[in-house]
């Protein structure tokens, strides 16, 4: 099939035009294209694994017999995870996961939203090579990329500023990233100083000069930069693992650290077992699978949004160069 | 100021006074800093109670497991603060701590200074290098109970008789300062590990149970060979014998079979700092027979792939697993999705592992290194930030009395539980309000892990198993303690090499034990050995040699290696 396609493709007007190729280069793009369709197979095929494992019965799953298609078809686990179906002349009460996610959604929103403005915030001086205390800035910025306080310093920070256990803990600690910060200015030094000065000239401040010419130029690496701090958010768990713990705050639990409890009270390792004596009860192992896609499928779909814009941000920089 | 009042030299001699008053204000301040930890009799304590209701705080681990409940607010703490508020007038408030991120989590309330008051961990070093910091007045992160238990003796003694004796209070002890930074929680059923073998196969195959290992090693062999027989078409997944990474503690029986029976005590003390056994004298024979069998195609080959047992667990259950050492109850865990269980679903209604006993060492004897019922489990202690140590004390005998941990373990007649013969108590699976969030409801029992019910204890423990025969049970569990043999406390005090290994020791011991299992048999011992020094020089050794300064500092005996 694919090599029907390559031929038709080698035959269109390009090659007709006289862009032929040579039969080594069609050798080599056979290779490539077979190299990335196994990288491909790599990143699916566990996927694909898990949600055939969520639609199995416990006993294929038992006997090993699943792979990519599920055996014994079952939907049993998803009605597990979402609550359903709803008892007759009841209304529908959500499960903790359910109630989780829309939380995760929230929380992800907001972060990226904050994290974007933050970044765009503090990239943006950097540009101006006459900014006073600049080196400075630049130094302390970058020296928190290589230094950290540690686990203990950083709880009780967040303990003196009465954050613990609020959803706070999970926005403000980790809300810029200094990498980030760093792609950003790099796209900003990008742009054209005589745009800016054009601007400034029509007596645009600083802060027009950012809305009205920097952002419209700068759209790639926003969105670029949003999908990285949305996609952190979403799978980061260990800030709340280690900053919520009251019963109240369970509440403010992503729905990563409910996954990683399930896991976690399923598949205790000998260790633990030996030494609390015996293996806690588990969860059914298609539960835990349908878990996994229920709380990785809605982050997957952010990406085809934001995909035009990545090849937008590869175009941009290749005309600039 | 006025001014014929106050000649120059009264003023001088003013400010004198003044700063001598705050030089003495000061010494009194630090002075009276410096022992507020030290110990006070609470006068406010009459007649059994309290004169004003006090409060304190206790930890809790959350498991955070579906349809379980909140762990700080359901009908057990309910039962708890209410004893405790009516017997004694002391108010509890539970804290909740994550169970598989607890050193952590405690490590942080520490530093925070807001640890509960009755705090426990599994931890030992959590608590020591706590003991060992000292605050800006010398202060240690946590109360030195020695003289809280000396003076308070009279109204602990419940936990006192959990603990098999005055004793196992100070079990802790430093030999040097005589400071106690925690009470041991006990170990109440030992039983540890057990093997088991399918029945099922061996009728098939007109073997015996087997009583010895050349008995284990020949049903082996059969089941590798008469795979076609026992599995049909799935014939190439048969699985004589299962393991895992942690074969010190899959393989244990076997293992130490190989130590002579007439080791002594200070042997197993300085060599015993390893919990799997590995520096036992004769612990590599052992290894070296799996790493014969694993050769001879006995053992899962592909078992050094996967660090967790969902695997395995499956072989097991699906029916490809022919024997296996684990946890004496492993088979029957797990209610309806326990091993046995659904190995009855997947092959058939005889299918099943049941326990055999067969390793014997030198003298013939099934010798079992066991854990000591006190001292391997968890550790209570409080932090320096508890202001309430008597009414700390109180709660944890209270939670230690047998009334107590009889209701936590059992619970309601008729929810939790039904009487059945013999006066054994027959666990039901609870929903709603009065589901455990932990076996046995061992997280709110912090002094006692395993049931503790009396004479009803072994009845009872026969019935925990819906589904499994009690015989089998009885037996897996008796198979899982008969001739074991405990460690003899030698109290020396704090090991200063051990608190710095940390958990490496342990995954290179795991690492040394996988390498030479599947190593071929002409290479074993290189392997072996080459993964044993490097255990050595990574921590082990100082180890080793500490064990026996201290043995000589502290008891006089002079270890000859």
């Amino acid at each position: 099939m694919s090599v029907t396609n390559e031929n038709n493709h080698l035959s269109s007007k390009k090659l007709r035009d006289g862009m032929i190729k040579s039969k080594k280069t069609k050798a080599g793009d056979l290779i490539i294209a077979g190299i990335c369709f196994l990288l491909m197979l790599l990143c699916l095929l566990p996927m694909l694994h898990v949600l055939a494992c969520s639609l199995s019965s416990a006993d294929a799953l038992v006997k090993n017999e699943v792979f990519i298609w599920p055996k014994g078809w079952n939907t049993a686990a998803y009605d597990t995870v979402l609550g359903l179906p709803v008892p007759q002349g009841q209304d529908y009460v959500p499960t903790k996961y359910v109630t989780s996610m829309g939380w995760t959604a929230i929380l992800t929103v907001i972060c990226t939203l904050l994290s974007i403005t933050l970044t765009i915030c503090a990239a943006y001086p950097l540009t101006y090579t006459n900014l006073k205390g600049g080196r400075f800035i630049n130094f302390i910025i970058l020296f928190t990329m290589y230094f950290s306080a540690g686990t203990i310093p950083s709880y009780l920070l967040l303990s003196r500023m009465n954050m613990l256990n609020t959803p706070y803990a999970l926005i403000f600690p980790n809300c810029i990233s200094v990498f980030n910060v760093i792609i950003m200015r790099s796209f900003f030094f990008g742009v054209p100083d005589s745009l800016r000065e054009a601007a400034e000239i029509d007596g645009a401040g600083p802060i027009r000069v950012l809305i009205r010419v920097y952002l419209p130029l700068s759209l790639p690496v926003i969105a670029t930069l949003s999908l990285f701090y949305a996609v952190g958010r979403w799978n980061g768990f260990s800030d709340a693992l280690m900053y919520l713990k009251t019963s109240d705050s369970e509440k403010y639990w992503p729905i990563q650290l409910l996954l990683y409890n399930v896991i976690k009270n399923s598949t205790q390792t000998t260790e633990q077992a030996a030494q609390e004596g015996f293996f806690a009860n588990g969860v059914n192992k298609t539960i835990q699978m349908a878990t996994v896609m229920f709380a990785t499928v809605p982050i997957l779909l952010v990406y085809p949004w934001l995909q035009r814009y990545f090849v937008t941000g590869v175009t941009i920089g290749a005309v600039k160069g | 100021m006025g001014g014929q009042m106050a000649p120059w030299n009264n003023i001088k001699e003013e400010t004198t006074m003044k700063r001598i008053l705050a030089l003495v204000l000061l010494v009194a301040m630090i002075a009276s800093l410096g022992v507020t930890t030290a110990f006070a009799a609470d006068d406010g304590f009459v007649d059994g109670k309290f004169t004003e209701t006090r409060h304190i705080t206790v930890e809790i681990y959350n498991r955070n497991n579906d349809g379980g409940t909140d762990p700080t607010n359901n009908v057990w703490t309910d039962y708890l603060k209410q004893q405790m508020l009516e017997k004694f007038n002391v108010e509890v408030e539970y804290v909740s701590v994550g169970r598989w991120t607890e050193t952590d989590d405690i490590a942080n309330l520490l530093a925070d200074h807001k640890a509960p008051d009755v705090s426990y961990t599994y931890g030992y070093n959590t608590i020591i290098s706590y003991a060992n910091m000292k605050d800006a007045n010398g202060n240690p992160g946590v109360i030195d109970l020695a003289p809280y238990l000396e003076e308070y003796k009279d109204l602990i003694p419940d936990l006192i008789q959990l603990l098999g004796g005055e004793d196992n209070l100070y079990y802790d002890k430093d030999p040097a300062t005589g400071a106690v930074w925690m009470i041991e929680g006990v170990r109440a059923d030992t039983s540890r590990i057990t093997t088991f073998i399918r029945k099922d196969w061996l009728d098939k195959l007109e073997l015996p149970l087997p009583t010895t290992e050349e008995e284990f090693h020949a049903a082996l062999e059969k089941f590798r060979d008469n795979a076609e027989l026992l599995l049909g078409e799935n014939a190439d997944k048969m699985i004589p014998y299962t393991t895992s990474t942690d074969i010190g503690w899959r393989n244990d029986l076997m293992s130490v079979s190989y130590v002579a029976d007439n080791i002594d005590d200070e042997t197993l003390f300085v060599y015993g700092y390893d919990d799997r056994h590995l520096l036992y004298p004769g612990y590599k024979e052992g290894i070296r027979t799996l790493n014969k069998w694993y050769n001879e195609g006995l053992v899962w080959k592909d078992f050094g792939l996967y660090n967790d047992s969902t695997v395995e667990d499956d072989n097991m259950k699906a029916g490809y697993v022919g024997a296996f050492m684990h946890n004496w109850d492993y088979p029957f865990r797990n209610g309806d999705d326990c091993i046995n269980l659904n190995l009855q679903r997947n092959v058939g209604e005889d299918a099943m592992f049941v326990p055999v006993d067969c390793f014997q060492n030198d003298a013939g004897v099934t010798r079992k290194f066991m854990g000591a019922a006190v001292g391997s489990d968890r550790k209570i202690f409080l932090p320096a930030t508890n202001t309430e140590p008597l009414a700390s004390l109180l709660y944890i005998n209270f939670i230690s009395s047998e009334e107590t941990i009889k209701y936590l373990q059992t619970g309601l007649e008729g929810t939790n539980y039904e009487m059945a013969d013999g006066g054994a108590y027959k666990i039901l699976p609870a929903t709603g309000e009065w589901v455990k969030n932990s076996g046995n409801n061992i997280d709110y029992t912090m002094t006692c892990n395993g049931l503790y019910l009396g004479e009803a204890t072994g009845v009872t423990t026969a019935l925990s198993y819906p589904g499994i025969p009690a015989e089998i049970v009885i037996q897996a569990n008796e198979y899982g303690k008969n001739n074991g043999r405990y460690p003899k406390h030698f109290n020396v005090g704090t090991i200063e090499s051990e608190t710095e290994v940390g958990s490496s020791l342990s995954s290179k011991r795991d690492e040394l034990l996988t390498k030479a299992v599947t190593a071929s048999v002409e290479e074993f011992d290189s392997v072996f050995d080459a993964y044993m020094d490097d255990y050595l020089n990574a921590g082990g050794q100082d180890i080793i040699d500490e064990r026996i300064e201290k043995l000589a500092e502290v008891y006089g005996i002079t270890y000859e290696k």
